[in-house]
């Protein structure tokens, strides 16, 4: 009977892929001399991951398993859900929005690496050293030079009527340029910035759950302007080979984010998590940083790609301290949402 | 005669049941509920608790209370039900006339048809939002066509960014669920019962409301509380569609709280408020669903050709329908294979290309490795959601004690569970494990089948209540045993229905991206999440490439699926 051939062949089927199943997942942790949490973009096929990694496995004849943990957010809470028994030696991907949190956990353990000599003062965002920098950028706005002739020069000009539905934002609840950017407008307009919503709202088309989502709409040319980087440019010159598409710095400046990792408290391996977090202060870590993770180095010797420069360094950046985020930022993303669901 | 022909035989079904019956459904019952608990329960658990202890551990309702009293939270949740009433009554009265078609007609291209409504459920809401843009969008296709056809200067069509839009993309994900899943129902009942009405002068709408409708409503009902729930967590299309946070769901804020905010505690206590709502839902609706259903004659039998229904004039009507809809769900999804199949050479100039392709289909690349992944992890999942699903459908179809409808809407309730959750339940629950489950194969297919069982239930439960118990009862009495009367009797009556349940398990294994970002690993990366990194490094066509793989490897799926299916037989 068919039927029952194709009962046994299902079973079959599973059974088969059940034993092929058991003998690809060795447990992790057995063979590694260093396992690290990253988000997923540094994991991916063009992420730092790839070119970064096999150096520092060369310099010290060790293997390292880099585990990709969805976003920077997911790479936190997964630490946070095995501190009772930690398995990551280090977490990558902590920025300055986020370190309070990471404070308040205690999954870190400090350290002071010799290399931090190297790295400028304004970048040492975090007092306790239990997070070390790597990378670094500056929100944003990217416009299409092609349809805008006179782009907007500050936070206020925003809300300029030219720019009536020409603008696309991302969800602070959601998204991480969402949540610099209400940060941002929190920074220069302090305990006003609600009002300073409510004059920017009908310049919106829309806001998104994410980046991705908000940076496809603007390149499918839905709307000429987007929350993005000042290094957006940079990638379409680098890979298109085209100008059009222009970063934006304003007068009151632009909202910095820091993005830093640290050794996990209890990590198994943290000799070699130490000699990691002076790997990514060298050249050989750093230099790579620029094409892809499009972000700034933190090593300010290191040369960047000449696309570069297309992305403005802002001559002021904004930042609120991590205690002051952690403290406020329920009450703020209520306010925002008063405002913006009207 | 209100409730249509065929309530008769109702009060049978209650004594059939003997001890040996008993046992035999408490046996085929003990595996899907075990895995039920391990896989589903206990690492949801393990999440939820956090939402109801204070940093003691000991339980405090405190973050609840806080919660069901705040204005901000309650017009969300409002909101919420709201958006996913009016979205499932769309979505339903969309789709009766499609699943008419499919059911009382032949023609040529019907497995095509059904492999093409599956379609829309696995695509990642990424894709579908920019599927929508690049279609209904201001820079759209449609309107950059109207613009160029009368002159105009601006976009004449402003579809998007409105509620009305999260009602349109709402339909496109949710309407071909009514027709699959009322179809595959619809098609086993005879159409005799029409006939007969008609003869005695029944015609036009009060025909359909007096005897096709009660007919075809468990079924309908079945697709509605899927498409009801499907609303209810859905948010970036909301979101991005709907114009931005003026429009916000309960699924925003747990995404926000439990991801962002790092707050698993408001985070859990949040969804916990939803998944009890989901469970009244649930539960209101298994009851509906039982009060609606009742035995019937159900067989296969011929169907005419639709080419002589489509000459008379109601024809042109439904003719004018499928237009409409091939419109909805096929633009979308075609916008983005056509924008796969371009390359950017400079200043926003566009050439065709085949360029992602041959980076797909490249054995070296990551590509082909994910597609491999996708496919082989949501055949796993289908082998063992089917066996789940439909041990559990009917299992309930037959169980009559007190509370066994609220059995029922516990064993649905990862379906009104958010993924994200899930996930988090996964990655706390298991470390204390005796063998690691995060970040092998067995993680993925096991959540995955823990969101695609519920369908299973759900396709399946509507066409076990319509088989009559009699067929049963003449079985027993020639002499068959509990399993070959399931075997040999049942199973094959419910088939065309097992077909769709496995369609939609695939389909929601391929689509799933939520808990995978969580539990995957490097070995592991699926369809979705190379979408998701493609999209990240700015690389939109190959993004849309992999959609449109994803879409052909699904659509070619489903259709062996379905040959497959009508060959058991």
């Amino acid at each position: 009977m068919t039927k029952k051939r194709s009962l046994v062949l299902a079973l079959a089927l599973v059974t088969a892929c059940l034993i092929t199943g058991t003998l690809q997942a060795a447990p992790p942790g057995e063979k590694e001399d260093l396992i690290i949490y990253a988000y997923d973009s540094f994991v991916a096929e063009w992420g730092p991951a790839p070119v970064v990694i096999p150096k520092f496995e060369k310099k010290y004849d060790v293997t390292v398993k880099v585990v990709s943990v969805g976003d920077a957010g997911q790479v936190l809470n997964r630490v946070i859900l095995e501190k009772e028994k930690p398995r990551a030696d280090i977490i990558l991907g902590i920025d300055n929005n986020m370190l309070s949190r990471a404070l308040e956990e205690e999954v870190l353990r400090p350290y002071t690496s010799p290399y931090l000599t190297d790295i400028p003062e304004k970048l040492l965002f975090d007092d306790t050293l239990a997070v070390t920098p790597f990378d670094y950028g500056y929100f944003a706005f990217v416009y299409d030079s092609a349809i805008i002739k006179d782009p907007p020069e500050s936070l206020e000009d925003l809300t300029d009527p030219r720019f009536k539905k020409k603008i696309i934002l991302q969800d602070p609840r959601t998204s991480s340029p969402g949540l610099g950017f209400l940060l941002w407008t929190i920074a220069v307009y302090g305990d006003t910035f609600t009002e300073y919503w409510k004059r920017l709202m009908p310049n919106l088309l829309t806001i998104t759950d994410g980046w991705d989502t908000a940076y496809g709409m603007f390149t499918a040319g839905e709307a000429p302007m987007v929350l993005s980087y000042t290094t957006s440019p940079p990638y379409h010159l680098e890979y298109e080979g085209t100008e059009r598409y222009l970063a934006l710095v304003f007068h009151e400046g632009n909202y910095i984010q820091i993005e830093g990792m640290g050794i996990v408290k209890g990590a198994p391996h943290e000799d070699m998590a130490r000699k990691f977090i002076d790997f990514i202060l060298t050249e050989d870590f750093q230099k790579e940083i620029a094409l892809t993770n499009w972000m700034y180095p933190v090593n300010p010797r290191v040369s960047l790609p000449a696309s570069f420069r297309l992305a403005p360094e802002p001559e002021i950046f904004l930042q609120i301290p991590a205690e002051e985020i952690q403290d406020n930022l329920d009450t703020w993303i209520e306010a925002w949402v008063r405002v913006v669901s009207r | 005669m209100d409730r249509g022909v065929g309530t008769g035989s109702k009060q049978i079904t209650i004594r059939s049941e003997g001890k040996r019956t008993v046992l035999f459904n408490t046996l085929l019952l003990a595996g899907p509920i075990l895995f039920i608990i391990l896989f589903f329960y206990y690492p949801l658990g393990s999440i939820l608790f956090g939402g109801l202890t204070d940093s003691r551990g000991k339980v405090d309702f405190g973050t609840l209370l806080m919660l069901l009293k705040d204005p901000y939270y309650l017009r969300i949740i409002g909101f919420t039900v709201a958006q996913a009433f009016l979205s499932t009554l769309l979505s339903v009265i969309l789709g009766i006339p499609g699943a008419y078609m499919l059911s009382r007609y032949d023609f040529r291209g019907k497995g095509f048809i059904k492999a093409l409504t599956t379609l829309p459920f696995v695509l990642p809401s990424i894709i579908v939002v920019l599927g929508f843009v690049r279609f209904f969008g201001n820079n759209g296709v449609l309107n950059r066509f109207l613009m160029e056809l009368f002159g105009l200067a601006e976009p004449p069509l402003k579809i998007l960014y409105s509620f009305q839009a999260i009602l349109l993309a709402h339909a496109f994900y949710n309407f071909p669920v009514v027709v699959r899943i009322v179809s595959s129902y619809w098609e086993r009942i005879h159409p005799g019962t029409e006939e007969a009405a008609r003869s005695l002068g029944a015609h036009g709408f009060g025909l359909f409301r007096r005897v096709t409708l009660p007919q075809i409503l468990p079924a309908l009902l079945s697709s509605a509380a899927l498409v009801f729930i499907f609303c209810f967590l859905s948010f970036a299309v909301i979101l991005v569609l709907g114009g931005g946070p003026r429009y916000s769901t309960l699924e925003v804020e747990v995404y926000r709280l439990a991801k962002v905010s790092l707050d698993l505690k408001t985070g859990s206590a949040l969804a916990l408020i939803g998944t009890f709502l989901s469970l009244i839902f649930l539960y209101g609706y298994i009851r509906i669903q039982h009060k609606a259903s009742f035995p019937e004659e159900m067989s296969s039998f011929e169907k005419p050709r639709l080419t002589s229904f489509l000459r008379s004039p109601r024809g042109l009507l439904f003719l004018l329908y499928f237009v409409c809809m091939a419109v909805v769900i096929l633009a979308p999804m075609i916008t983005v294979v056509l924008y796969s199949f371009q390359e950017r050479t400079g200043w926003g100039q566009h050439a065709i290309s085949l360029k992602w392709y041959k980076e797909i289909l490249s054995p070296q690349g990551p590509y082909l490795r994910a597609v491999l992944n996708s496919l082989f992890i949501a055949l796993m999942t289908t082998l063992l959601a089917l066996p789940i699903g439909t041990l559990l459908a009917y299992g309930g179809s037959k169980s009559r004690f007190a509370g066994s409808r609220l059995l029922e809407a516990v064993v649905m309730l990862p379906i009104g569970v958010s993924s994200i959750i899930l996930g988090l339940g996964y990655l706390k629950a298991y470390q204390h494990f005796p063998w690691e489950i995060t970040g092998t194969f067995y993680a993925l297919v096991f959540a995955h089948t823990v969101i695609a069982y519920p369908f299973v239930i759900r396709v399946l439960s509507a066409a076990f209540r319509k088989m009559k118990p009699s067929l049963a009862e003449a079985g027993r009495s020639l002499g068959a045993g509990s399993w070959q009367l399931f075997w040999n009797l049942e199973l094959p009556l419910v088939r065309s229905s097992l077909i769709t349940g496995a369609a939609f398990a695939f389909g929601i294994s391929v689509g799933e991206i939520n808990a995978t970002l969580m539990l995957y690993n490097e070995d592991l990366v699926t369809i979705p999440v190379m979408i998701y990194r493609l999209i990240g490094s700015y690389n939109f066509i190959g993004a849309c490439a992999m959609g449109a793989v994803l879409m052909l490897f699904c659509f070619l799926a489903f259709l062996s699926i379905d040959k497959a299916g009508g060959e058991l037989g």
